[in-house]
């Protein structure tokens, strides 16, 4: 069994490797495929003269537009893909993506009072940092809520968790309401969209992804005693309220970094790790590995259609993952019997 | 049960009896000597009666229209939106945050509301359903805008006034395409509205492209229709000669200056990134389109100026 998993997560990584190439070399501006991997080529430090001249337009759109680009998608792909592993274990509950705890309003909330503030002290980062502040924020509350005695019941969580989320999109609208003239698109933006990607974000995202991923794979075998139960993962000498708010934090941490520079990219943090639980089973050693090159790779494919699909234009990344991931997950639900095995 | 029910059965037995009487009201009075029908900008014959004493404008830019063509102390209500003149920001706010509030409209006892094709379709069906008089009125190219002041002052009975308005703007934008027609070119123009959520361009058929083509530019997004969003490799692609940036864009040209792929674009490099200066002189189809017409020429051709 442990070969075959290892099979799985080195198939997958090569299908991201593909994917990643695919996505560079093809998007809304039809290219030369060769020209295109010479710009790339040339982009690493010390090989810029390498294979001939290439034409400026060419190095503009591959490295400093989609480059950028592929490499946000993955990054926030895989946070999500994991985030939805770790949520759902967590609250050993198939429905649960790592938005249930009001990150995403929590992020709305953020970015509008900043917008409405006026807030621009960090430049293009400003709207961002809001973003993030906003969705850790609403964690905590939900965290502070949920806590009965010391005790932290995965009931009490996702009922505060949806308490505290229809909260902060009332208070995130209320905002846009009050002030229509400047944040309509603050609806636009809830759609999800990697359109301003940069360097600049890819370099928050990607660490935050590697390093809190590495962490939540880390507290694996406390996320498989979770499966079990309170009693039974306490017997197992598993300290279940800590281990959940642990968890729970990092999850924070990787959906507000995401849902801070790409807005709210529905359906991939539920189906990734539904998928990935079909292939590699439910033990998180291997669940968040593939959830996270699973997600990656979905993300990029489907970031890859949204801007390729329509000429001159591009639609927001969020309305794919729904409308591709749906069916698809529904084509796995009614193909395989082992749905919801957890154990 | 049965009492708990007896509410809504009583609703829906009161919507069901108003249903054939609100019937009764709803056709238009026939013209008589103090009343005459005019067509409106959607093709709807409005009977309006004279003389029109109360309006309410439900577009900011059909109040910038009213109170240059003299009919600014007849105005009763407005929208949130309305600061130009200065007086028409007092006005009672029939619409705010994009959202009609009926019973005032009724309660200020309107004998025209103005209306445009910013308003949606729901809201005029709803107030022409309470029997009010609603005159649509729009303009979506520039060369379009002087035969809707002129309309409008047809409806309130200002045509002396409206004309002499309408002729002067089509006046300043005879005289700009004269002088654009004198340059050597019509430089490539990027006209980014807004970058909230994606890159927002003026298209094909919007008055946004139609303004950079009469100051003697060329859109370069004239081949996508509408008000859209475009990719930014299609703006790499394009790479614009001018830069026009909506008053709300975030992005300005300190950053585009050291940010890629806008740092390679021929607008940046050349210090031809211009930022729109009221977003109301360039939005807005009423009077003061001329100027908004005048700024957009000075930035496609300062050499002109």
């Amino acid at each position: 069994m442990g070969f075959r998993r290892r099979l799985v997560l080195a198939g997958l990584a090569a299908l991201l490797l593909a994917s990643l190439v695919l996505a560079t070399l093809v998007g809304n501006i039809p290219l030369d495929w060769g020209q295109a991997m010479l710009a790339i080529v040339q982009s690493f430090p010390g090989l810029s003269g390498v294979g001939g001249p290439v034409e400026p337009l060419v190095r503009t759109i591959t490295v400093d537009i989609r480059l950028p680009r592929v490499a946000l998608a993955l990054a926030v792909g895989a946070a999500l893909g994991i985030g939805g592993a770790a949520m759902q274990g967590l609250l050993r509950n198939p429905l649960a993506d790592p938005y249930i705890f009001g990150v995403s309003s929590g992020a709305a909330v953020g970015s509008a009072a900043a917008a409405a503030a006026g807030f621009a002290a960090l430049g293009a980062m400003s709207y961002p940092a809001a973003a993030f502040v906003g969705a850790l924020a609403a964690t905590f509350l939900v965290y502070q809520v949920a806590r009965v005695g010391g005790r932290l019941p995965v009931e009490s969580m996702l009922l505060a968790g949806i308490a505290i989320g229809s909260l902060l999109a009332a208070v995130a609208s209320f905002i846009v309401y009050l002030d229509a003239r400047r944040h309509v698109n603050l609806i636009f933006w809830l759609l999800g969209s990697f359109h301003t990607a940069s360097w600049e974000q890819v370099a928050v995202v990607a660490p935050l992804t590697l390093l809190v991923g590495g962490l939540l794979l880390l507290e694996s075998r406390r996320l498989n005693a979770l499966l079990f139960g309170d009693e039974t993962a306490l017997s197992l000498g598993v300290s279940t309220d800590r281990a959940k708010a642990v968890v729970l934090f990092f999850v924070a941490l990787l959906t507000a970094g995401a849902v801070a520079f790409a807005g709210i990219i529905g359906f991939v943090g539920v189906i990734v790790p539904h998928t990935m639980r079909l292939l590699v089973g439910p033990d998180h050693r291997y669940l968040i590995p593939a959830s996270g090159l699973f997600g990656g790779w979905l993300l990029v494919t489907c970031d890859l259609i949204a801007r390729s699909a329509i000429p001159m234009s591009e639609m927001p990344v969020g309305i794919l993952t729904a409308f591709l991931g749906a069916p698809f997950f529904v084509y796995l639900l009614r193909r395989s019997r082992r749905v919801g095995s957890w154990g | 049960m049965p009492t708990r029910r007896a509410p809504a059965v009583l609703a829906l037995l009161l919507v069901v009896a108003a249903g054939p009487l609100a019937g009764c009201f709803s056709p238009p009075p026939p013209p008589t000597p103090d009343s005459f029908v005019l067509t409106d900008g959607q093709g709807t014959n409005v009977t309006l009666r004279t003389p029109i004493a109360r309006i309410i404008s439900l577009t900011p830019s059909h109040t910038e229209v009213l109170f240059a063509i003299g009919a600014g102390s007849r105005v009763v209500g407005g929208t949130d939106f309305d600061n130009y003149p200065p007086e028409a920001a007092n006005l009672t706010h029939v619409l705010t945050n994009l959202q009609v509030n009926v019973e005032r409209t009724v309660s200020l006892d309107p004998d025209i509301i103005l209306v445009s094709s910013l308003n949606n379709a729901a809201d005029i069906t709803r107030l022409r359903g309470l029997n009010l008089t609603v005159f649509y009125a729009d303009a979506s190219l520039v060369g379009d805008v002087p035969a809707m002041i002129k309309l409008i002052g047809r409806a309130v009975g200002e045509v002396a006034n409206a004309t002499r308005v309408a002729d002067e703007l089509t006046a300043a934008i005879a005289a700009t395409s004269a002088k654009v027609e004198t340059a050597a070119a019509r430089p490539r123009t990027f006209y980014l509205l807004d970058d909230f959520g994606a890159w927002w361009t003026a298209g094909n058929g919007t008055r946004g492209d139609d303004l950079i083509s009469v100051a003697g530019g060329t859109n370069v997004f004239s081949n996508v229709s509408g008000w859209s969003s475009v990719s930014l490799e299609a703006v790499a692609a394009s790479d614009p000669e001018v830069i026009v940036l909506g008053l709300y864009v975030s992005l300005d040209a300190a950053t585009m200056n050291s940010t890629s792929p806008w740092s390679s674009m021929a607008a940046v490099q050349n210090g031809r990134v211009y930022r729109v200066p009221d977003a109301d002189i360039v939005d807005r189809p009423g009077p003061r389109l001329a100027e908004g017409l005048a700024w957009m020429t000075a930035a496609i051709h300062p050499e002109l100026a």
